[in-house]
């Protein structure tokens, strides 16, 4: 068996934008949470695995300080489409003061700290971080795939 | 449009057309030969380059149009009538089978401008956005019919991103 396109699109809009997957057990179908809330987005310095629950683990840590920073799950700040979702707006991490380099990403719940880590991925580059540099997420620049 | 492939070995700089580059797929694996460079990609792997290299497609139209163009476009242009035969004609009910052959890759996209940039070892393409496209599909129509023969019906869900440097005054950019 296999989840099929449209349902894939469902998912993922439940997921990343927050809308309801319509008639799934009924009209209603799954229901959307009750606010968007936000993903907030954390840099790590060593790559996760599927094992990975904790967002803490290899954040960056550069002085500046580095924050995580949190997206809307809404579809102002999402495009979902053809199974794939896309960051609609540009992700700016604070300027940092130290270095250290980032190959890695996670989308979580909080704001910071050993909290739950929902998805992950890879750079397709990995990004020195030094004095002055503001590491960013540009338009389009994360892509989640459900195909 | 031409294309260059340039041999970083032997500085051999050659004019191409994305018509001479091949990618097919054999049994559960996608090959991709550029020149004389031939890689070979695991189904999974070939659809990880195919979405590298439409995120790098995406930051090119996004320095050349301007950003609200782009999801859209790329979506409208990554929507193929030919992945959804190939999905609707995989065997959900056998089991799962491989060819046993070792996939090897050494590839990596990367993208300036308007021009991205696939290299493989020795050799580097340079291609434009728009090429760069057509050979993400390619890629993922390979992908998909490798993961057909294999008779994977399975999902994945494949995140990656590209950093920057916002403050370009302090340090190169990094693609």
């Amino acid at each position: 068996m296999a989840a099929n396109n449209g349902f894939a699109d469902d998912l993922l809009s439940l997921i990343i934008t927050n809308v309801s997957a319509a008639n799934v057990g009924d009209g209603p179908g799954l229901l959307k949470s009750a606010g968007d809330g936000n993903y907030h987005i954390s840099l790590h310095t060593v790559a996760l695995g599927p094992s990975t629950a904790d967002q803490g683990v290899n954040e960056a840590a550069y002085s500046g300080p580095y924050a995580r920073v949190a997206v809307a799950r809404n579809v102002s700040d999402w495009s979902v489409a053809s199974q794939k979702a896309q960051n609609d707006n540009v992700i700016t991490f604070p300027t940092a003061t130290s270095s250290e380099t980032e190959v890695h990403f996670g989308m979580g719940f909080a704001t910071s700290g050993a909290t739950k880590l929902d998805m992950d991925g890879d750079l397709t580059s990995d990004l020195a971080v030094s004095n002055g540099v503001t590491p960013e997420f540009a338009v389009n620049a994360l892509d989640i795939d459900l195909s | 449009m031409l294309s260059t492939l340039i041999c970083l070995e032997c500085e051999v700089l050659e004019l191409v057309k994305i018509t001479q580059f091949e990618i097919h797929s054999d049994c559960d694996l996608v090959l991709f030969c550029m020149g004389n460079a031939r890689e070979t990609y695991s189904y999974q792997r070939a659809l990880d380059m195919s979405q590298d290299l439409r995120l790098h497609c995406c930051q090119c139209i996004n320095t050349l149009h301007g950003h609200h163009l782009i999801h859209g476009e790329v979506s409208n242009i990554d929507r193929f009538e030919k992945i959804k035969e190939l999905e609707a004609s995989i065997d959900f009910n056998r089991e799962l089978r491989f060819s046993n052959r070792m996939p090897k890759h050494r590839s990596k996209v990367s993208h300036k401008g308007e021009y991205i940039s696939i290299q493989i070892g020795d050799t580097r393409l340079s291609i434009d956005w728009e090429d760069a496209l057509q050979l993400s599909t390619w890629f993922r129509i390979a992908g998909q019919k490798a993961r057909a023969w294999a008779g994977d019906a399975t999902r994945r869900m494949r995140l990656i991103g590209l950093a920057t440097n916002a403050t370009p005054d302090t340090g190169p950019r990094v693609y």
